[in-house]
């Protein structure tokens, strides 16, 4: 059955970017129904995750205040976990918590409260409502269909996430039928309860402050894996991102994903900072990172993609950044449907005024900037070879002859025991310094 | 053959999921591709063990599933076939 809607729009999914643009559509007077498969807001999505920037600001002003976000970041850790090692550089910078640049953010939360602002700025709100398809006539995607039935608006907004079954199904990915492996790391969480007062004293972020550490995990096996560990209120997150395409490829080789964060957690360096931390939840989630080179179609005829749906993630080595772009592509999106139904033409070339608006925004920008940083973030050395080498070099420094050797030495010492050539960290060196 | 390390299932116990019935199981395998597999990436992939391999058969367990669609994506032979759960079934993170 074809029910024709009353709404010009119609949102697929209420993360950060399908929430950000139903917001701005209302905002902007526009009618949007917006339709999320669990029950509850937020019940089906999960990030790592800090939320950098301040991108919700444009929507609701007073987002820092109202929305239930977790700590502001105001150290930053960085670093190397070898075998029993760990080399880590680690900023503190109390203005952070006041002047705040990100904050960790529970999705659950976050999302249920976005979507009840949704609510009551108007927007029509479905939960508990799968939409299993895009409507199309002759091509063009004229609605949505759920249950079976069809409800049809002028034009779609696909928020439905990094693991898009719409856009594979709708056909906007280029031709392609399924998600490339090169482009997507696989994300494994743990939210662990830790008590508040022992958080805040083992972390050293006081009462208002938080810590966001990354780690490239140094392994001998080919596996290129980071982990990131986060303080949020009351609990800590834990996990680890897989390139899903260094995993073993051959039948018995049972090294899983779930390994890998079981080894991450096991690390010396994590236990100290989760012991005595109880698990409450355990997840997993797709990194679209493939950044530039693996977006979906980003406008259709009927149709935009935005969101970890249209691949806007990206990491530049220091900060894993995505909510921020939901926020900003949904808000685009949102502004290009007004743009189309001031025209009364709901046709690709028209909504195309989407990217036009990426372009404006920065958001483009951004991607074209950072178009090759995989290739210095994903570089096999970075964690086969530079953990051991780090505390090579460290461990040579503080034993008893080593006061005597010139740093030169030691560097030269470090990079013969864990096989870097002299070349190999000058390339490395300088493709980290011309992507990141 | 190494076994796992960590008991996922016990792990995901701490996890809230609204299971569907049976009939309608979000995700299917075809058996009878995965036997002609060449490295059963599904296994290694998949962060909830949902892939098992019994009496040389793969088998699939939907209950468990946190819906990342990691499996679609490694398994190159076209044996899964990969939809969302109904409305409201699945995985409901408490977290996220």
């Amino acid at each position: 059955m074809v029910t024709k809607s009353r709404f010009p729009c119609i949102v697929v999914g209420a993360g950060m970017a399908g929430c950000a643009a139903a917001l701005r559509l209302r905002q902007k007077g526009v009618d949007v129904l917006l339709v999320e498969r669990a029950d509850e807001g937020g019940a089906k999505n999960l990030s790592g995750g800090i939320l950098w920037g301040d991108d919700w600001a444009e929507l609701i002003p007073d987002w820092k205040e109202e929305m239930p976000v977790e700590r502001p970041v105001s150290n930053k850790k960085v670093g190397f976990l070898g075998a029993e090692s760990a080399f880590v550089v680690d900023y503190h910078d109390e203005s952070m918590k006041e002047d705040t640049v990100g904050y960790a953010v529970l999705r659950a939360k976050t999302d249920a409260y976005l979507l009840k602002k949704c609510q009551e700025a108007g927007v029509t709100v479905v939960t508990g409502v799968h939409v299993e398809d895009l409507y199309k006539e002759n091509g063009v995607v004229r609605g949505v269909v759920a249950g079976g039935e069809v409800t049809t608006a002028d034009v779609v907004i696909v928020a439905d996430g990094a693991n898009s079954r719409l856009t594979l199904s709708g056909d906007l990915r280029h031709g392609q039928k399924k998600l490339d492996e090169h482009h997507y790391a696989l994300g494994v969480k743990e939210v662990l309860k830790l008590d508040k007062a022992v958080m805040e004293d083992r972390f050293h972020i006081g009462e208002d402050g938080g810590m966001a550490g990354e780690y490239v995990l140094g392994r001998d096996d080919g596996v290129m894996a980071g982990g990131f560990i986060y303080t949020n209120e009351d609990t800590l997150s834990l996990g680890v991102v897989v390139n899903l395409a260094t995993l073993p490829q051959e039948k018995g080789n049972t090294l899983s994903t779930h390994d890998i964060m079981e080894q991450f957690r096991l690390h010396p360096y994590v236990q100290k900072l989760t012991h005595g931390a109880e698990l409450v939840e355990y997840g997993a989630h797709l990194v679209p990172e493939g950044g530039y080179q693996a977006f979906s179609e980003l406008s259709a005829d009927g149709a935009l993609v935005v969101g970890d749906a249209a691949g806007f993630c990206f990491s530049n080595g220091i900060v894993i950044q995505g909510m921020n772009y939901a926020v900003r592509s949904g808000v685009c999106a949102a502004d290009a449907v007004v743009h189309a139904v001031g025209k009364n033409d709901f046709s690709a070339v028209t909504l195309s005024h989407y990217e036009k608006l990426l372009h404006k925004t920065g958001v483009m920008g951004d991607f074209e900037r950072f178009k090759n940083v995989s290739k210095a973030l994903w570089n096999p050395r970075m964690f086969s070879k530079y953990p051991d080498f780090l505390s090579n070099m460290f461990r040579g420094i503080l034993t008893a002859d080593g006061p005597k050797k010139k740093m030169r030495a030691h560097l030269t010492d470090a990079m013969k025991a864990s096989g870097v050539s002299k070349r190999e960290l000058m390339t490395d060196a300088l493709t980290a310094g011309a992507n990141l | 053959m190494q076994d796992s390390l960590v008991n996922v299932k016990a792990r995901l116990g701490s996890t809230k999921f609204i299971t569907d019935a049976e009939e309608h199981a979000h995700i299917t395998i075809d058996e009878d591709i995965c036997v002609t597999c060449p490295h059963e990436n599904c296994m290694n992939a998949c962060p909830a063990q949902c892939f098992e391999k019994i009496d040389g058969r793969m088998k699939f367990t939907y209950e468990d599933c946190v819906e990342c669609g990691t499996c679609d994506i490694v398994c190159t032979p076209g044996s899964v076939t990969w939809y969302n759960p109904r409305g409201n079934f699945g995985v409901n993170y408490r977290y996220g």
